[in-house]
């Protein structure tokens, strides 16, 4: 198991690795002159040159990525060609804010994606089942910012029922202004929670044992619960579990659409700007993110189903 | 039960190829005016706005004065082809490693697993924003190519991951290790015996897949990287009408249902396909 | 209920928009009243406060409130009144400004103001290769050796005792007095610099009427009064917020709800809408700005080469198309400066609509069947409608045009080399009101490069790069104006663009924020507004 372990977290990092080395090597071929973007137009071609000296950018790519990672190694990320902050500094005011609409969202998944999903599974064939069904297909097919722009509109707007956008102060005026970029978010991730549980749920309903502890006598609501609904637990971890890691990429659309000052909409800013430094800052947190996730993930199902450890 | 009859007992599906058949219909036969036909004169309000929807004009116009229904009717046209060129082309990756990586199984399919691995690995929006970035700027800026392009290379890994399983399963069937005995060569039995049994699944993902390419290229849209003007992709008309959603709605609403519209309607199907070709499969 | 959601909005679209008029009124008082804090939102973020490298828009905003100059804009104006400086002379030679410092100026700590600063702060500029001002102080004497680091002092900046400070120039520049209005112009300590390190970005010396409270970046940016200002007439507020990187639209539904005293540059939708609530009209103002929009060409490459095809292009626009488009927010233009610029020669009217004269001039040139080109531009609103515009009108004349979108960044690399794409959305916006900040680093020769070239035309004409120079150094405005408005003729004749607009800035205020109106060339400028509140509160309607 350890042996396992080990090999899977060395893949982390090859991966890790691969992924930010990819997107230096991607972010160098996008023919936009740094020194120029930071000068503005007036500059002589020879102040210019002087600026692209001081950030190494008119040596090669390789001399470029040795230097970026010698960076790497002491933690230090560079800085901001756009605003000369630390890259670290912009880092850390914006993982927060990723890591609470993550959260919010996938706990928004899991507190209305499961029960619509055992819901559906108990009722199996009849209304709810379909009517879950639908929900779920309209929540997977509708875009993102279709949704978000709607709840702004219609809640915030018009309704006043709740902030438009922004960040909020903390405390309950945080929670005020999360609750709709999270739905936002969540729309998609319920159909597949609630699915999943139906289909593993639906499964589990039919089988022996459970068949038993209704004979038992048990009242019905512990049979689902308790029983049943115990080996839908397994691919749920994992569905967190890669939620996660993706939603702490951040989510750019919605943190787009509510002012929310998180890790995605740094990333599009820094992509349209191609401000390097802050692009490979990003990456390296997401790539690690991701990893850790699927890294967790793996070894959770490895732990639960041993016939997993001979692949 | 045939697979006709499995595949008409799933209502759902029935809605869905109806809807779909309707769509292809619209994007080839593009009924509607010119997408491209701007008309400030009479395409506008004295100020410059847009017109509501009217008896003139079915869906209104936008901001630029063309007809929203014609936009939208041929919107169907282009939506619907960069979605399908993006599913095609990540189908043929897809497949590509998939059966090889199923057939041959050993270290070559330890090794393109890892591929695939490494790709799922990114940050999908990031590596989309990425490549639609990157690709605008090179020679082939001005088409739908980087979108394309961007959206096959994002989205052949499922796939991949799909037939690898299918051509696994086929690999160590009967049929396929008596072909093996009697010495065909693997080029030979993948091409004859895995390639039509693995054609099910590969209907299904290649459905599914288009629905999401259909999504994806909405949202590279609206962050501005879609394809370029003047092309009416329904992605492309959200993006430049959402600044209209208060005043008017109806350059979001159309875009926006019609998108809906078509994802549900693929879904759907690819969903009705499933149960076809693979009947209680779990995800 | 997500689900939902398309249904909901089916239902919702029938009912328009309410009638949203202001929810609070001004009262009848005329005298300002201190107190209450302003808040405002921009959709940009905030790049850095430090002055000697902020030149984006949202970052002047802000040190605009923090730093004050030596000279700045009349409240209303484009002309220079003293700011920091009681008063100043120049020389008879044009070479050599003398300035004179009020008294009793002072920081918020309470040291005083003096001479040295402006000095230490300057050549602070020179020292920094990232600064994009070295090329305004390029006039100066000495700034070449400090900047080649052969001196750490400018030779030509001297601070005389405390109160005075005296600029050599090199060569008269008549324009000069403005590049030190800038933000970077403004005085720093050179002990405050050095206990702020690295952190100089967010901790800018206050010269200014505010100082910064606080600073979320990215997020949001607290200013509050500061102690020993001399002018109490500009700090009637308690305190200034901005939000950063709120999108326009958002802005303006956070300004409907009360959450902002203003909202800016507001999108078309939202322009149009407000425009036709009455009750609104009385807070609503238009601005006009030194800014100019148009296609750039450069002038060896064919077609462009010929004088004809330019001008033929030229008469192919609609440019009254695109004033509706840009719902009434545009004014045609006929060259680079904008209304109200020195030097602007207000009798010479834009290019007329006529394709019938196009297509004669492109037939005349060579190209009976027109042709077809690329034409790249920036991804957003208005250049895209411009794109779009300009594509549907040439094509009436046989010029095809395949439209490519790029980002800024690479779209000013690209553009900027001879190889480069040769047709593209262009903008400018003036630093200062003067023609030395827009016609000479788009066609004075001197600007042609192989590589970052600031005229993208590459438009070499003797004739007019002599005038320019000898405007430049004119120190009599009558002569210098005239030059000025030949040199707009000549370039009107050359059309190495496709003069488009003018675009006007918009901004709305509540009822409340009184004294205020949108800055020629600072726009968002709060320094002299006051909140018209009771008990810290404004009136409801």
């Amino acid at each position: 198991m350890i042996g396992i372990a080990l090999r899977r977290l060395g893949w982390s990092i090859v991966v890790v690795w691969f992924v930010v080395t990819a997107t230096f090597v991607m972010v160098s071929a996008i023919p936009a002159d740094p020194g120029k973007a930071m000068l503005g137009p007036h500059a002589t071609p020879d102040a210019i040159a002087k600026v692209n000296a001081l950030y190494c950018l008119d040596q090669s790519l390789a001399v470029r990525y040795g230097c970026w990672v010698d960076n790497l190694a002491s933690g230090n990320l560079g800085e901001s060609y756009r605003s000369k902050r630390a890259v670290t500094a912009i880092l850390a005011d914006r993982v927060w804010p990723t890591l609470q609409l993550a959260l919010a969202a996938i706990l928004l998944q899991l507190l209305i994606g499961v029960p619509l999903g055992v819901l559906a599974a108990v009722r199996k064939g009849r209304w709810p089942d379909r009517a879950a069904s639908v929900f779920g297909l309209l929540g997977q097919s509708a875009p993102t910012f279709f949704v978000g722009t709607v709840l702004l509109y219609l809640v915030a707007y018009r309704w006043e029922v709740l902030p438009i956008g922004g960040y909020g102060e903390g405390g309950w005026d945080r929670l005020r202004h999360l609750v709709l970029p999270a739905m936002t978010l969540a729309t998609v991730g319920v159909a597949y929670y609630a699915r999943m549980v139906r289909t593993e749920l639906a499964e589990t309903l039919t089988e022996d044992y459970v068949r038993t502890a209704r004979a038992k006598g048990l009242p019905e609501r512990a049979v689902v619960l308790r029983h049943a609904l115990r080996p839908a637990l397994g691919p749920l971890v994992t569905l967190v579990g890669l939620d996660l890691g993706v939603l702490l990429g951040g989510a750019v659309v919605t943190e787009a659409i509510f002012a929310w000052p998180g890790l995605g909409r740094e990333t599009l800013q820094a992509i349209l700007d191609v401000d390097m430094p802050v692009i490979l800052g990003v990456v390296v947190v997401s790539a690690i993110a991701i990893a850790i996730a699927n890294l967790v993930v793996d070894l959770v199902q490895l732990g639960l189903d041993p016939r997993l450890r001979d692949r | 039960m045939s697979p006709a009859r499995r595949f008409l007992a799933h209502r759902g599906a029935i809605v869905g190829i109806v809807l779909v058949a309707i769509l292809v219909a619209i994007a080839v036969i593009a009924p509607g005016g010119d997408p491209l036909a701007l008309d400030v004169e009479h395409g506008l309000s004295e100020l410059g706005a847009p017109l509501a929807p009217s008896s003139d004009a079915v869906l209104g116009t936008d901001h630029l004065g063309r007809d929203v229904w014609s936009r939208v009717t041929a919107g169907a046209g282009t939506s619907l082809g960069v979605a399908a060129f993006a599913t095609l082309l990540a189908l043929m990756i897809g497949l590509a490693v998939g059966l090889v990586a199923g057939y041959s199984s050993g270290w070559i399919d330890g090794a393109l697993m890892r591929l695939v691995d490494l790709v799922l690995s990114f940050p999908f929006l990031l590596l989309a924003i990425l490549l639609a970035a990157l690709l605008r700027e090179s020679s082939l800026a001005g088409s739908s190519a980087p979108v394309v392009l961007t959206l096959a290379i994002v989205g052949w890994t499922p796939m991949a991951r799909v037939i690898r399983g299918k051509a696994m399963t086929l690999a160590r069937s009967e049929m396929v290790v008596a072909a093996r005995a009697i010495g065909a060569s693997p080029t030979r039995i993948v091409l004859r015996y895995v390639l039509p049994n693995v054609a099910g699944v590969v209907v299904v993902v290649a459905v599914l897949g288009f629905a999401q390419n259909l999504l994806a290229e909405s949202v590279l849209s609206y962050l501005g990287l879609g394809p370029p003007p003047p092309a009416p992709t329904w992605g492309r008309m959200l993006y430049e009408g959402r600044v209209y959603y208060r005043t008017a709605p109806h350059l979001v609403l159309a875009p926006g249902l019609a998108i809906l519209l078509a994802v549900v309607a693929f879904n759907l199907l690819g969903e009705g396909l499933r149960e076809v070709f693979d009947p209680k499969e779990r995800r | 209920m997500r689900p939902l959601v398309p249904l909901l909005v089916v239902a919702t679209i029938g009912c328009n928009a309410p009638d949203r008029g202001p929810r609070w009124r001004e009262t009848a008082a005329t005298t300002p009243r201190d107190g209450g804090v302003l808040r405002f939102a921009s959709q940009e973020r905030i790049r850095t406060l430090d002055p000697a490298i902020a030149y984006d828009e949202v970052s002047i905003y802000a040190l605009h409130h923090l730093l004050d100059t030596l000279v700045d804009y009349e409240p209303a104006g484009t002309r220079l009144a003293p700011r920091l400086a009681e008063r100043w002379e120049l020389s008879s030679d044009g070479l050599v400004y003398h300035f004179w410092l009020r008294s009793g100026l002072a920081y918020g700590d309470g040291r005083p103001l003096i001479a040295a600063d402006f000095e230490f702060s300057l050549e602070r500029v020179l020292r920094m290769p990232e600064s994009p001002f070295q090329a305004m102080l390029a006039d100066v004497a000495g700034v070449q050796d400090v900047i080649a680091g052969k001196a750490t002092d400018c030779a030509g900046i001297t601070a005389i005792g405390v109160r005075e400070l005296e600029i050599r120039l090199a060569r008269p520049n008549a324009a000069f007095l403005y590049v030190l209005a800038m933000p970077f112009a403004a005085p720093l300590r050179a002990d405050h610099l050095a206990t702020a390190g690295d952190r100089i970005r967010a901790m800018p010396l206050a010269s200014g009427p505010y100082e910064v409270g606080t600073w979320d970046e990215g997020q949001r940016l607290v200013l509050r009064r500061r102690a020993h200002y001399h002018d109490r007439s500009r700090q009637h507020l308690d305190g200034i917020v901005l939000h950063e990187g709120v999108a326009r639209d958002t802005q303006f539904l956070m300004f409907e709800r009360g959450e902002l005293e203003t909202a800016e540059r507001l999108s078309a939708p939202d322009y149009l809408w407000i425009t036709q609530q009455r009750a609104w009209a009385p807070y609503v103002h238009t601005q006009a700005v030194m800014n100019v929009f148009g296609s750039r060409m450069n002038v060896r490459v064919k077609p462009f080469d010929d004088r004809r095809v330019r001008q033929a292009l030229n008469y192919a626009l609609d440019r009254r198309s695109i004033s509706k488009l840009l719902n009434g927010t545009a004014v045609p233009a006929h060259g680079m400066l904008a209304p109200g610029a020195f030097g602007r020669d207000d009798s010479l009217a834009p290019y007329p609509y006529d394709p019938e004269k196009a297509r004669a001039l492109l037939r005349e040139a060579g190209y009976p069947a027109g042709f077809s080109v690329q034409y790249v531009t920036l991804a957003n609103e208005e250049a895209e409608k411009l794109a779009a515009s300009l594509q549907h009108d040439l094509a009436k004349i046989g010029v095809r045009i395949e439209i490519s979108l790029m980002s800024g960044p690479t779209y000013e690399t690209a553009v900027r080399k001879p190889d480069g794409p040769a047709f593209s959305f262009t903008s400018w916006l003036a630093d200062f009101p003067d023609p030395t900040s827009s016609l000479d680093p788009r066609f004075h020769s001197r600007g042609i490069a192989d590589e970052n070239a600031s005229n993208d035309s590459f438009y070499n004409n003797p004739e007019l790069d002599q005038l320019l120079d000898a405007a430049r150094a004119e120190p009599d405005a009558t002569k210098r104006a005239a030059m000025y408005r030949r040199a707009e003729r000549i370039l009107y004749d050359d059309a190495p663009w496709i003069w488009g607009y003018h675009q006007v800035t918009t901004e709305v205020r509540q009822p409340y924020v009184r004294d205020y109106r949108p800055h020629p060339m600072w726009l968002r400028d709060y320094t002299s507004a006051w909140l018209d509140l009771v008990d810290g509160e404004p009136v409801l309607r």
